[in-house]
This record gives C-alpha cells, sequence and structure tokens, in this order.
C-alpha cells in the first residue's frame, strides 16, 4: 500500500541523481566521484530524516512540544560551543 | 578559448571551453564526451534527461511549458514572469525548446501539444484529482535544469588535477587529539 501510494519513493532517485551528478562535477576521478557522492548522499538523507522527523514531532506531538524540544538541542550546542571556546583550548596549554 | 577533444587526459588540465559548455548545455554531458570523458558525460546525460523526463511523464507531460492564454500569460520571457518553473527547466538544453516554440507559435506540427501550455480548467482538475506526485513532477524537471549549470561549468573548466578528498572529519578530530597528547608529553 505504502509503496504502491507514496511519493516518497521517488525521493532516493532523486537524492542518487543529485549526489551523483554533484561529486562528478567536483571530481574526475571514478573512485573519488564515488566516495564523495556516497557521503553527500548520506549528508542529505540525514537532512531528510531530520526535517522528516521535526514533521513528525510537530505532527503527533504538536508545535509548541517540538519547538521547546529543537530550542532545547540548540541551547545544549550553543552552550557546549561556548565551553569549548572558552575552556576548551586552555586544558590543553 | 576552444579546446580539441582530449581522449586520455583526467589529470591534465586544458584550457576552458566555450564550445563544450555550449554542448553540455544543448545536450547534458555531451561537452564532456566533446573533451573525452566519455564516462562523465554518459552520467550527466542518463541521469539528467532521465531526470528531466522522468519529471515530465510524472506531471503527465503537463509541466514543462510557458503560459500563452489567458490575463497571466504571455509569450517567452513574459510568460515567464508568471511561471519561473521554466526559468529553472530552461537549462537542460534542447530538451525543454519545444515549450519556447510553442510559447512563439512556431513548433513543427510534429511535436503536436507537447510542451505546449495546458488548457487552466484541465490542469486545475488534473491537480485537484492526484496525489502530490505531479507537484514532484515539476520539481524534478526544474532540478534537473539547475543541475546542469553544474555540467556546464564543468565542460567550460574542462578536466580537474585529481585533488584528494577531505579527510574524514572524525580521523581528522583522532589525530588533533593525538598531537594534542603529543604536545603535552
Amino acid at each position: 500500500m505504502l509503496f504502491a501510494a507514496s511519493i516518497y519513493w521517488h525521493l532516493p532517485l532523486m537524492l542518487l541523481v543529485i549526489s551523483l551528478v554533484y561529486s562528478a562535477t567536483r571530481h574526475d576521478e571514478w573512485d573519488t566521484i564515488l566516495i564523495e557522492a556516497f557521503r553527500w548522499g548520506i549528508r542529505m538523507f540525514g537532512f531528510m530524516l531530520l526535517v522528516a522527523g521535526v514533521l513528525f514531532g510537530v505532527k503527533y506531538l504538536g508545535f509548541w512540544v517540538v519547538g521547546s524540544i529543537v530550542l532545547a538541542v540548540m541551547a545544549v550546542f550553543v552552550a557546549l560551543y561556548l565551553f569549548n571556546l572558552f575552556f576548551g583550548s586552555r586544558k590543553s596549554s | 578559448m576552444s579546446s580539441g577533444p582530449n581522449a586520455n587526459s583526467s589529470q591534465s588540465p586544458i584550457e576552458p571551453s566555450v564550445l563544450a559548455a555550449t554542448l553540455s548545455y544543448l545536450i547534458p554531458g555531451l561537452g564532456q564526451i566533446y573533451q573525452g570523458r566519455y564516462g562523465k558525460g554518459g552520467l550527466f546525460m542518463v541521469s539528467l534527461l532521465g531526470m528531466f523526463m522522468l519529471g515530465q511523464a510524472m506531471g503527465d507531460w503537463r509541466n514543462v511549458y510557458i503560459p500563452t492564454d489567458g490575463p497571466q500569460g504571455g509569450r517567452g520571457i513574459v510568460g515567464l514572469l508568471v511561471r519561473w518553473h521554466y526559468g529553472g527547466q530552461f537549462f537542460i538544453g534542447i530538451a525543454a525548446w519545444p515549450a519556447l516554440a510553442q510559447s512563439y507559435g512556431v513548433a513543427p506540427a510534429g511535436l503536436g501539444t507537447y510542451q505546449k501550455a495546458p488548457d487552466e480548467r484541465e490542469l486545475n482538475e488534473f491537480f485537484q484529482n492526484n496525489d502530490k506526485t505531479p507537484d514532484l513532477g515539476w520539481v524534478y524537471t526544474v532540478v534537473a535544469g539547475m543541475l546542469n549549470l553544474l555540467v556546464i561549468y564543468d565542460a567550460y573548466i574542462g578536466p580537474i588535477p585529481a585533488v584528494p578528498l577531505r579527510p574524514n572529519p572524525k580521523e581528522t578530530l583522532a589525530a588533533k587529539k593525538e598531537a594534542r597528547k603529543e604536545e603535552v608529553l
């Protein structure tokens, strides 16, 4: 049912073509083209998963719950970055 | 500016070639094939033209056109103001030219209604009676055209000297940690 009806089965094809063509315009050797295409494929797939997760979260948990989670995660990342910026380099020296 | 076919050099850089870029605009990958980069040319040709045609098929062959009738219609560039999609689709090359010919009324009889602006009411009914597949279809066609811009630039520049890939970030991090440890010791 899902296989027949969902439009999302078209997305892997788009992912494959975009990552292959993009990396082939950046490199000329087939091994580097394929490695870079794989890396870009993973990055784009991860981004799409993230967006899908947020959308499903908004649908089933509500906007404010997901918004709070996203803000909390962003705050943790900013805190870690600032901590590393001010204390990370002192530790090693 | 121009450069001849360069069959055996994927390593040696050549002069930027307007001819190769033009060929790659006309048919994706043709400029690379002209430069002797047959594999890449074939990859671009199959994947971009395939993506463009698949996109058209998903939209029932009614998503590449320039509107000519109605209050919002206009020929050529004027039509682009109300349907910007064609601005992206145009860069796929010859494959999108029938829409221009249909817009200016100079399409050969053999084309029939291919890439001709569809009737507004029929188009609305088509979109209302379908899922999101036709919408994704025009996205495919625009993305194929935009990707061909990169292919045109690749043909213009010519073969790139082998550049090592950027190292894996995890490996770089591990190497940095090792270096720090050595500094501390």
